[in-house]
């Protein structure tokens, strides 16, 4: 084996090694060239997405009388100052709004998803002076928790926020 | 001079072999660039634009979006199929129904759906948002989506 190796002469010139390493690119250029046009005419630089969400009545109106009594479902409140997750009248978390405030709001929301009636159903109610960014990424952290089912209501001004 | 004069060159030989240019470098450039743009390859068929001055909220949502009834909700326009609609008093009205929208919405009633694309400013505050949905559900819109910007 070893002579085999010691049989190949090297190279004595810089022509030589040239002619020996020279790769013809040209096929690979003219395939690039072509291609390159064609993919930047359809090129997408920007990707939208959506978010469904329904609207609490055709969630069923977060009431299930089935068995006599009116069955609650999780309800985020967002505003802009604050998060909160309430259950009827009782309130079960309030997040000021902050740095850490969406990673808090998704370990809230998983706690009590994991005690809730509707493990798929949450309603997003939102005060009428927040931005649609926070309305978004709020819905979206509630998609994160497992909730599959988001609607989207409007929250009473008057109720009142974290202390 | 001594071209000119048809002479022979003295150059040394490796100088006088013709010109090849360097391509290698090249055709890496051309390679990321193509495997970039095959990356932001669209094959949907439906290109989405929205208006410069509106920039839709950052999501990680992933859903494509449908080619449905669009209406553009900046912070001083109302756009509705490419189409401004006049509005007075929007931000200050206490009425819930935009009339205007409510006129132009009930003209597209006759396509039979009832999904509406909702393309609100990411600044835009919720309770502008919410008179759009009001006044969609009075013409018989009631199949909201919001777009968002994909956000990994």
């Amino acid at each position: 084996m070893s002579s085999l190796l010691e049989r190949r002469r090297a190279p004595s010139h810089q022509s030589e090694i040239e002619d020996v390493c020279d790769v013809d690119v040209t096929p690979v250029m003219n395939v690039l060239v072509i291609l390159f046009p064609f993919l930047l005419s359809l090129a997408v630089f920007t990707h939208f997405s959506i978010i469904k969400f329904s609207l609490p009545p055709n969630v069923g109106a977060s009431l299930d009388q089935s068995n006599g009594s009116p069955k609650l479902k999780l309800t985020v409140v967002s505003a802009p100052t604050f998060t909160a997750i309430t259950l009827g009248s009782s309130m079960l978390d309030s997040i000021p709004a902050g740095k850490d405030e969406y990673s808090r709001l998704s370990s809230a929301l998983e706690k009590h998803r994991a005690t809730a009636e509707f493990k798929d159903q949450v309603i997003v109610a939102v005060r009428d002076k927040t931005d649609m960014q926070r309305v978004v990424s709020v819905m979206d952290r509630c998609r994160g928790a497992g909730f599959s089912d988001v609607a989207l209501s409007s929250a009473p001004e008057a109720s009142e926020g974290p202390k | 001079m001594s071209l000119l004069s048809g002479k022979k060159s003295k150059l040394p030989s490796e100088y006088a072999k013709p010109f090849k240019p360097q391509l290698t470098s090249l055709v890496d450039v051309m390679t990321v660039l193509t495997i970039f743009l095959i990356q932001s390859f669209s094959a949907e068929g439906i290109v989405h634009t929205v208006a410069n001055d509106l920039k839709v909220p950052e999501s990680v949502s992933r859903d494509d979006v449908p080619n449905v009834l669009a209406v553009e909700v900046t912070g001083d326009k109302i756009i509705l199929a490419d189409k401004l609609l006049p509005q007075a008093d929007v931000a200050t009205s206490d009425t819930m129904l935009i009339k205007p929208l409510y006129a132009a919405l009930l003209g597209y009633k006759q396509s039979g759906s009832k999904k509406l694309l909702i393309q609100a400013d990411r600044a835009v505050e919720f309770a502008r948002v919410k008179k759009i949905m009001y006044s969609a559900g009075k013409a018989g819109f009631n199949d909201y989506r919001i777009m968002v910007m994909r956000h990994d």
